[in-house]
């Protein structure tokens, strides 16, 4: 069984043997960190939420059940699935196509600092009681206009960060004419442009709409167009929690049995799709709602469901990465 | 691209299921009318005084339908309690004056988001009498939890 699985590896050797520089593995530490200091604070959170809403404790009057839920919402939803997949894709650039450039290292740091001011920023005022608004912060509930500086940077930042990854894979396939790029690299990219795609939908709402008005320099706002920017970008957001997760799946899961992967084209394939896809699907998180009319409903939902085919093709491919490997 | 037999014969019975889902749901919304409340008009939340809504209520429009023109606030309904005779049709024309809110009556099909500067819609007919609990189920600020109004189905 050993000689077997060893044998697989030998065969799977397009992938470079580097590990991650340290100077790298630095940045991506520092993501994780961050990460899993979110995930505890938003554990507790849910923890006191639920303890309070079972009746089992009564919260202190200066701690109210919808300031730790938004603490709950944002820190888990937003901040730790955010870092954490940072991380991931930083060190796995760095261990798949060599280390990082010095300049496009310090840029990932820029990046990784302005994320890490607008994350400060949002998670004092929820924790001051100034942006009980929830994670999905609804105008015209209105929070502090410091909340919504800390989103800007928030965004700003990781789009600053994904700038060098995307350079780092470009120039990897420049270097290498003719080979085939790690899948990592393009999975990578698909991820990044993805989550720049979406974030301009909440860029734009918070920019153009809620920061003059939390200033008070408008006194109204469109709130459906406003919600709508904002499931632009929220349903998306899934997908970006989901793609390094398959990237897991493809890549990472064959190295552990010792085979190799089913098919690198389908892989790319279910990865551009999802990139595709992320785009018109909002509506659907706006069903009940009027003023969008039912014939872009539907089609939205169409849309939406189409995320099944890549779906169909991931599932396949593990199953047949397993019976593949288990047939050697 | 190099496609293996069994994954041509999984995709194709994917691809079709996904597509005779999607045909089944295009019939019973369009065919039959099963459609998610999506109403169109507009209307200054402003300035509701100057509006349809100036006085929410209920009015009889014939023998056995009413329309009731809601207004949803921050933490309730505006009127808080309404009443219908059992059997009759209700069409309800719901509005926010100030946040997102929602509409929805728990063991019914009436369930729609309330957004201010639009006119949501639905209808309803009841049919046992009885009180009526109305919910708001999208979080509208630090009293959402107490956010409720009443129907009252007269026998």
């Amino acid at each position: 069984m050993m000689n077997q699985s060893n044998l697989a590896f030998k065969n799977n050797h397009y992938e470079p043997e580097i590990g991650v520089d340290p100077r790298d593995g630095k940045l991506a530490f520092y993501y994780v960190v961050i990460a899993f200091s979110a995930f505890l604070l938003g554990i507790l959170g849910g923890l006191l939420q639920g303890l309070s809403r079972g009746g089992m404790i009564e919260l202190p009057s200066w701690l109210g059940y919808y300031q730790i839920l938004t603490a709950h919402g944002v820190l888990l939803a937003l901040v730790f699935t955010t870092y954490i997949i940072y991380g991931f894709l930083y060190a796995g650039m760095s261990r798949t196509h060599g280390a990082f450039s010095p300049r496009l290292r310090k840029t990932g740091w820029i990046g990784f600092i302005l994320t890490s001011l607008g994350t400060g920023m949002a998670t004092v005022m929820i924790l001051a009681n100034e942006a009980s608004v929830l994670y999905t912060f609804y105008a015209p509930l209105q929070a502090h206009y410091i909340f919504y500086f800390g989103l800007v940077f928030f965004i700003v930042g990781t789009w600053v960060t994904g700038i060098p990854m995307l350079v780092h894979y470009f120039k990897w396939k420049k270097t290498h004419p003719g080979e085939p790029a790690p899948l990592f690299g393009f999975m990578t990219t698909a991820t990044i442009l993805l989550w720049i795609i979406a974030g301009l939908g909440v860029a734009a709402t918070v920019i153009g709409q809620m920061i003059p008005w939390a200033l008070g320099m408008t006194d109204e706002i469109n709130v459906v167009l406003s919600r709508s920017l904002f499931w632009y970008f929220g349903h998306p957001l899934v997908y970006f929690w989901i793609m390094p997760a398959y990237m897991v799946w493809y890549l990472v899961v064959p190295k552990v049995i010792g085979g190799k992967l089913f098919s690198a084209s389908l892989a790319k394939l279910a990865f551009v799709l999802f990139l595709l896809f992320s785009i018109p699907v909002g509506f659907h998180h706006q069903l009940m709602e009027s003023g969008i009319s039912v014939f872009w409903k539907y089609v939205q939902t169409i849309l939406t469901f189409v995320v099944v085919v890549p779906s169909l093709l991931t599932a396949f491919s593990i199953f047949a990465t397993f019976e593949q490997t288990g047939r050697e | 691209m190099h496609l293996h037999k069994y994954e041509k014969i999984w995709m194709t019975f994917g691809i079709g299921s996904l597509v005779l889902f999607l045909a089944v749901l295009g019939v019973s919304a369009f065919a039959f009318g099963a459609q998610p409340p999506s109403h169109m008009h507009s209307v200054d939340s402003q300035n509701l005084e100057e509006s349809v809504f100036s006085a929410p209520g209920v009015e009889q429009i014939d023998e056995t339908t009413y329309r009731a023109r809601l207004v949803a606030m921050a933490f309730g309904y505006d009127p808080g309690t309404i009443e219908v005779p059992v059997g009759s049709t209700v069409i309800f024309e719901i509005t926010s004056s100030d946040v997102v809110h929602s509409f929805a009556i728990p063991g019914t099909n009436v369930n729609l988001m309330v957004t201010p500067g639009h006119v949501n819609m639905t209808e309803h007919t009841f049919t046992e009498p009885g009180e009526y609990l109305v919910l708001c189920n999208e979080y509208c600020g630090t009293g959402h939890q107490h956010m409720q109004m009443k129907i009252e189905v007269t026998p």
